[in-house]
């Protein structure tokens, strides 16, 4: 019985896969509408999965604040905004201005601060990078991020000459070399993963 | 594997221990049998029973025939029990789990002979003595090539350092470090904000960007009042960067009176998309009001699935803006049936995945409408490849704020790229000679406190 419904599994999966897989290369209007239902069931899935997101979020916190655990107050405080923005947004709909203002003034400042707070702690560490370990690889690294750095600004009066053309070919030659060995890794990967999922040697939707 | 059990029921046996195997001797669990002639045994126990035992033990013929009757009593009470428990054994294999039911089956062997004919279920007393035999010897030694064992001693010297423990950092390190992340704050504030506030012209205009006037030249190229697919891919925390690039390419589209449908693959890009063009009507002074002059479709949820969705049936998947309006019957989308219908693209991200993610699943249904990204400066050198290919299959690149800063330059305007342009220079500069400055102090300390070997 088992097996069975193991069998049923891997044989809706395969024939999902090939059906959209296929729908790339022959263009057949019963294809094309049996994928866009496809797609559109898998889609409707992932949509109920942000639902079930939030729903699991608000349990924990829920749970964190009923056991008055450590860091119970922050629960509280992500419960009252989840709810506010709930409420705001539902009744005024999400372009509206108060939505926008706490768009605005609340979620693009706390994101922003933490980009920055990034950019200092960087700043940190690459001035105290040598002082851990200091060897070739390190000192080419340090001198790769200063002539692109020093390489991209424009500064008034002040040009070292042949920077910006290192720094420049530095972004756009072995960068985007290592872009693309990146890009052509990922692809194979890809490649690899759907073979063997339409082969039904690699299940990720279960045992 | 016989399972042929019968008690030895020729001459009579001498007690009720004594089997024999068809064809060969019984043997015990222990390999060891059980066959003794019934005379040297009698004698045997004779000769080996102290005086002080002989009275005790019973009149051997009659114990042994009530031996035997009471062994033959109970088999065939055994034999009738579980004839009577077969019924209800079956109920019960029938509420059994189908793993353990198999193997219920499996196990389940019946006697040919002997008093136990007919039970199933009985495990056979004798080992096959082909399967005695001593067990096979491995190796205890890995076999390991050079390679993984160089790769061994990495690993372990990488948790090794993870497990020490660190020497604990002293309080006045952990202030000093502080220390300095706040100067290196306050230094890089002071950056941002000295040009913003007092306009000095302290940087020349950006350096030219062959991707950037790519870009330029397809939008100058596209007739006004055409219908551009906006896409706002990117996350608030990168906002500052990703608008200043977005809005120059933007401002110049509302001046050319594009009609834009605006889409995201992130929750939160329809309200970015909604508060860019309000700044933008703001600032330019625009009045491109919803419906009118655009239409935001809202969140695509499934990122490359639902992408490709949207791709293939644009308007079976995003009937409805985010008002609930269904905008697909209304002038400027009437015309609209598939994505291949829209005059441009502009894609604006910050992660690369997602370019990919545009690239993959729905440039190839573009046919002949081009693609335009604005991408942050991070993620430019994962996106370049795509415009640097041949075909390229995206026509334009504008990234960062040095790419929003010439793209307006180019077109004679001002905006918030240039603004901030300064800022990032000189922000840029005071981060470079920080590093520079600790990179010199540090070598030259390594230097001249190493150890000569």
């Amino acid at each position: 019985m088992r097996q069975l419904k193991t069998s049923i599994v891997v044989a809706i999966a395969v024939i999902t896969g090939i059906i959209v897989l296929v729908g790339y290369f022959i263009e057949l209007p019963v294809l094309k509408n049996l994928r866009i239902m496809l797609l559109h069931f898998a889609v409707i899935l992932i949509a109920v999965t942000l639902i079930v997101g939030v729903v699991n979020l608000v349990q924990v916190h829920w749970k964190k604040i009923q056991n008055r655990q450590s860091g119970g107050v922050y629960s509280l405080i992500l419960l009252i905004s989840l709810l506010v923005t709930i409420i705001v947004v539902g009744y005024f709909g999400p372009t509206s201005t108060p939505s926008l203002w706490i768009f605005s003034n609340i979620q693009i400042p706390i994101a922003s601060s933490l980009i920055a707070v990034l950019t200092v702690v960087l700043i940190f560490t690459g001035i105290r990078l040598l002082k851990r370990g200091f060897n070739f690889f390190s000192l080419l690294f340090m001198v790769t991020v200063l002539i692109v750095i020093l390489g991209t600004v424009s500064f008034q009066g002040f040009r070292i000459p042949g920077l910006r053309e290192l720094s420049t070919w530095i972004t756009h030659v072995p960068a985007v070399g290592g872009a693309r060995g990146i890009l052509l890794g990922v692809a194979l990967g890809t490649i690899a993963t759907g073979m063997r999922v339409l082969m039904g040697s690699d299940r990720p939707y279960g045992r | 594997m016989s399972n042929d059990i019968k008690p030895n029921s020729g001459t009579s046996p001498e007690n009720g221990k004594e089997f024999e195997k068809s064809g060969e001797v019984q043997k015990s669990t222990t390999g060891q049998s059980f066959q003794d002639s019934s005379s040297d045994n009698e004698t045997g126990q004779e000769k080996k029973t102290p005086d002080w035992l002989v009275d005790a033990i019973p009149d051997e013929k009659t114990s042994d025939n009530v031996a035997e009757k009471s062994l033959m009593q109970d088999f065939q009470e055994d034999v009738e029990e579980s004839a009577d428990d077969q019924s209800d054994r079956e109920v019960e294999e029938k509420d059994l789990p189908e793993p353990v039911k198999g193997e219920r089956e499996e196990d389940t062997i019946e006697v040919q002979a002997g008093p136990l004919v007919g039970v199933e279920g009985v495990l056979p007393v004798e080992l096959d003595p082909f399967f005695i035999h001593e067990p096979v010897r491995r190796s205890i030694k890995l076999q390991v090539t050079k390679t993984q064992e160089t790769q061994a001693l990495l690993l372990d010297q990488m948790i090794k350092g993870e497990i020490e423990s660190q020497p604990e950092v002293t309080q006045s390190k952990a202030v000093s470090n502080n220390i300095l992340r706040i100067g290196i704050a306050i230094f890089l504030l002071v950056s941002i904000l000295l040009p913003l506030s007092t306009r000095l012209p302290v940087t020349v205009t950006p350096p030219v960007s062959r991707d950037s006037v790519s870009a330029n030249q397809l939008i100058e190229s596209i007739s006004d009042g055409a219908t551009v697919l906006l896409t706002v891919d990117y996350e608030p925390g990168l906002s500052a960067e990703m608008d200043a690039a977005l809005a120059s390419v933007v401002d110049r589209m509302m001046m050319k009176d594009f009609y834009l449908v605006l889409v995201s693959t992130v929750p939160t890009g329809p309200v970015q998309a909604e508060r860019l063009l309000v700044l933008l009507n703001q600032r330019g002074g625009y009045q491109y009001e919803s419906s009118e002059n655009y239409t935001n479709l809202g969140y695509i949820p499934g990122g490359p699935i639902g992408l490709l969705n949207f791709a293939e049936a644009p308007r079976q998947v995003m009937p409805y803006d985010l008002d609930g309006n269904a905008v697909w019957y209304s002038p400027p989308m009437q015309t609209i049936s598939s994505i291949s219908d829209f005059n441009l693209v502009v894609v604006a991200t910050e992660n690369p995945d997602r370019a990919r993610s545009w690239v993959e699943q729905v440039q190839p249904k573009l046919g002949n409408t081009p693609i335009i990204m604005v991408v942050s400066r991070q993620a430019e050198p994962l996106v370049r490849p795509y415009y640097g290919s041949e075909p390229s299959q995206i026509q334009g690149l504008v990234s960062g704020f040095g790419g929003g800063a010439f793209y307006l330059s180019s077109n004679a305007q001002a905006g918030s790229s240039s603004m901030y342009w300064s800022s990032i220079n000189l922000a840029l500069i005071a981060g470079g000679l920080l590093m520079l400055i600790g990179a010199v102090m540090y070598t030259g300390k390594s230097l001249i406190t190493r150890k000569p070997e």
